[in-house]
């Protein structure tokens, strides 16, 4: 049983950040992340394909889509049976407004379910942790991968990282606390 | 989501252009400038709204039997060029289309912006905007519910439905910039670094969120097409559903889905070329750019003229008295020079600079877009206006002329788009640095490959 450390590695290009990945994996690092400024290859996305799942938001956005039409067509719809007005002969419920309503709210049932997807499957609602060491790097299109390295392969893990394209390719920040116990 | 290429990368950061773009974001003494200047505008808006407020609607020109006039042209009109972004953007992003990229943001912020103010013309309009709440569906003792046979009761459900759609079809992308604009403001400036955290929510660039983001722009970007099509049919059934000469026309609906789209072109490219000399955008917002945009801008144009034409054709190949003496208001009336103006500058010269590349550069388009832009205000006007003033019942014809409270609030209108504007571009990146960086990666790959696919064996 070892203490762990936080290590932070920016990446130049894709190449290296894979070459980064795999050296934490070597190191048996946990709680890898990795990100960047622009949507990443998928095989550097530290998750198993099989564990990534497929994405929810489709169909939160139908199930929203149907939610929102059904209110809006009661809304319509029972308007005007609870309120009658005089219509000469013609039907309370008048078919060709209440579609145009029904229509809008289902367009509206389906984008707000297809944001409140992205919140809740992107995990938006955590506000920002602490800003990690080298964040400010992201904007300049570095790759960030974050990890959790066992104490006894952090020295071999930063000298493998910095050999793979030297400083200006590979820069690592190391939290001085240890991060957490592994069992 | 499809799977993205294993061997696709990103660019060194020592090319990496997305930080000059955020470097946009602040302050700069034009900007200033600007927004000192339109919110003066933006202050007579409100005094002139105020003082209409105060002592009635008989302050404004509209009157027996003119009872729409300046407020539901500007209505039409802002509804109108709201199409620039969302719809133009959306179209764009579904289409797969990468000259998008540096204009997308830029195009959706007009689209909010001026949803924004052409809702406030039916507010202006009522006279009571307080009373406002009574087209709401909420109990209330009078038992005064709204009725939903009404196309201005569907307008309010329309436009409420675009406008979250939009603010939130403009608010999703900028996320991943935003977030980039956290981390560079953390510890800096302590008011925009609590802004930018807390409009970022908890983006931190991981797989999982780009994953959720695209499926995010994507679902919105095809939803918000159709919604975007209805809000200017439902307008536009505001008129049609009437029996007043001009108004009732069974093409009405995609003739003002036309002119949306072009005048919101139209405000889309002037705007543009305006942030590209303004800003020193010339690296983003290329003469490639307005190339492609113009090829539509003309499209847009001919087929305006095709349904300007066929919507006259009929009418006054029908023969009917009212259409005929709508038809002479316009052509030999006292609004004809309004309309001539406007065949010239939404027909003629667009038709005459634009097929040409030479006139689809910055600076010649961004003059026809503003003639455009005049233009299709115009015709909102031509709209609303000769048919009012010569109705079925040739005894309560009348004439209308705006008052200056009305005036007021038209020009105050344009200068709170502009404070709007001015405002957005000094707060938040106006040019996409996700998209457009991603792009340079896009290019840089294939540039890559092109090489490999080159050198011998």
């Amino acid at each position: 049983m070892s203490a762990r450390h936080r290590l932070h590695v920016a990446s130049a290009d894709a190449d290296r950040a894979r070459r980064a990945l795999a050296v934490l994996r070597a190191a048996e690092a946990t709680e890898i992340e990795v990100r960047g400024s622009i949507p990443l290859p998928d095989d550097l996305d530290p998750e198993p394909p099989a564990a990534r799942g497929r994405s929810k938001v489709l169909p939160a956005a139908l199930a929203g889509a149907l939610a929102g039409g059904l209110g809006a067509w009661l809304i319509a719809s029972q308007t005007a049976l609870s309120y009658p007005i005089f219509t000469g002969g013609m039907p309370l419920v008048a078919g060709p407004p209440v579609a145009i309503v029904t229509y809008e709210g289902t367009a509206l049932g389906l984008i707000l379910a297809t944001v409140a997807a992205v919140v809740l499957e992107g995990r938006l609602w955590r506000r920002a942790r602490v800003p990690e060491p080298l964040d400010g790097l992201l904007a300049d299109g570095w790759i960030l991968t974050h990890a959790s390295v066992p104490e006894t392969a952090l020295e071999r893990a930063v000298r493998a990282l910095e050999a793979i394209g030297g400083p200006e390719a590979v820069r690592t920040a190391v939290d001085d606390a240890p991060a957490a116990a592994a069992g | 989501m499809a799977e993205r290429p294993a061997h696709a990368t990103v660019p060194s950061p020592r090319t990496a252009g997305s930080s000059s773009v955020l470097e946009l974001v602040g302050p700069s003494p034009k900007l200033l400038l600007g927004s000192a200047v339109t919110g003066l505008l933006v202050l007579l808006l409100f005094l002139a709204w105020g003082y209409q407020a105060k002592n009635g609607l008989g302050v404004a020109g509209i009157n027996r039997p003119v009872f729409w006039g300046f407020y539901i042209v500007n209505f039409v009109f802002w509804i109108g060029v709201s199409h620039a972004g969302t719809l133009i953007s959306a179209i764009l992003r579904v289409t797969g289309a990468q000259w998008r990229r540096p204009l997308t943001r830029c195009a959706e912020a007009i689209t909010v912006f001026a949803l924004m103010i052409g809702g406030l013309f039916p507010l202006i309009h009522m006279g009571r905007p307080w009373l406002f709440y009574r087209m709401l569906p909420l109990p209330d003792y009078r038992e005064l519910w709204p009725n939903f046979r009404s196309p201005l009761q569907w307008d309010l459900v329309a436009i409420f439905t675009y406008l979250t759609g939009s603010i939130l079809y403009l608010a999703l992308p900028l996320i991943p910039d935003l977030a980039l604009l956290r981390d560079r403001y953390a510890g800096q400036h302590p008011v925009l670094a609590r802004l930018y955290r807390t409009l970022a929510l908890g983006w931190r660039g991981t797989h999982r969120q780009w994953r959720a983001l695209d499926w995010g722009i994507r679902i919105l970007a095809v939803a918000i097409i159709p919604v975007a099509v209805s809000v200017h049919s439902i307008v536009s059934w505001d008129f049609a559903m009437t029996r007043v000469p001009g108004w009732k026309s069974t093409i009405f609906a995609p003739y003002f889905v036309v002119g949306a789209i072009y005048s919101g072109i139209a405000m889309l490219l002037f705007t543009m070329a305006l942030l590209r000399r303004g800003l020193r955008l010339e690296r983003v917002l290329t003469d490639g750019v307005f190339d492609k945009l113009g090829l539509l801008f003309v499209a847009m144009s001919m087929l305006w003229v095709y349904f300007t034409f066929s919507e006259h054709l009929t009418t006054w190949y029908g023969g009917d008295v009212a259409e005929a003496r709508v038809h002479h208001e316009l052509f030999h009336g006292p609004l004809s020079p309004a309309f001539w103006t406007m065949v010239v500058v939404n027909a003629i010269i667009p038709l005459a600079v634009l097929p040409f590349r030479r006139g689809r550069r910055p600076l010649p388009i961004a003059l026809v877009s503003l003639g455009v832009v005049v233009g299709m205000w115009l015709e909102r006007l031509l709209i609303v206006v000769p048919s009012l003033s010569v109705p079925r019942l040739a005894y309560t014809v009348g004439s209308y002329a705006p008052s200056p409270v009305e005036i007021a609030i038209t020009v105050g209108a344009v200068g709170l788009f502009a404070f709007l504007y001015f405002g957005f571009v000094q707060l938040f990146p106006i040019v996409s640095a996700w998209e457009v960086r991603e792009g340079e990666v896009e290019e840089e790959e294939h540039a890559r490959e092109v090489l490999a696919a080159e050198e011998p064996a």
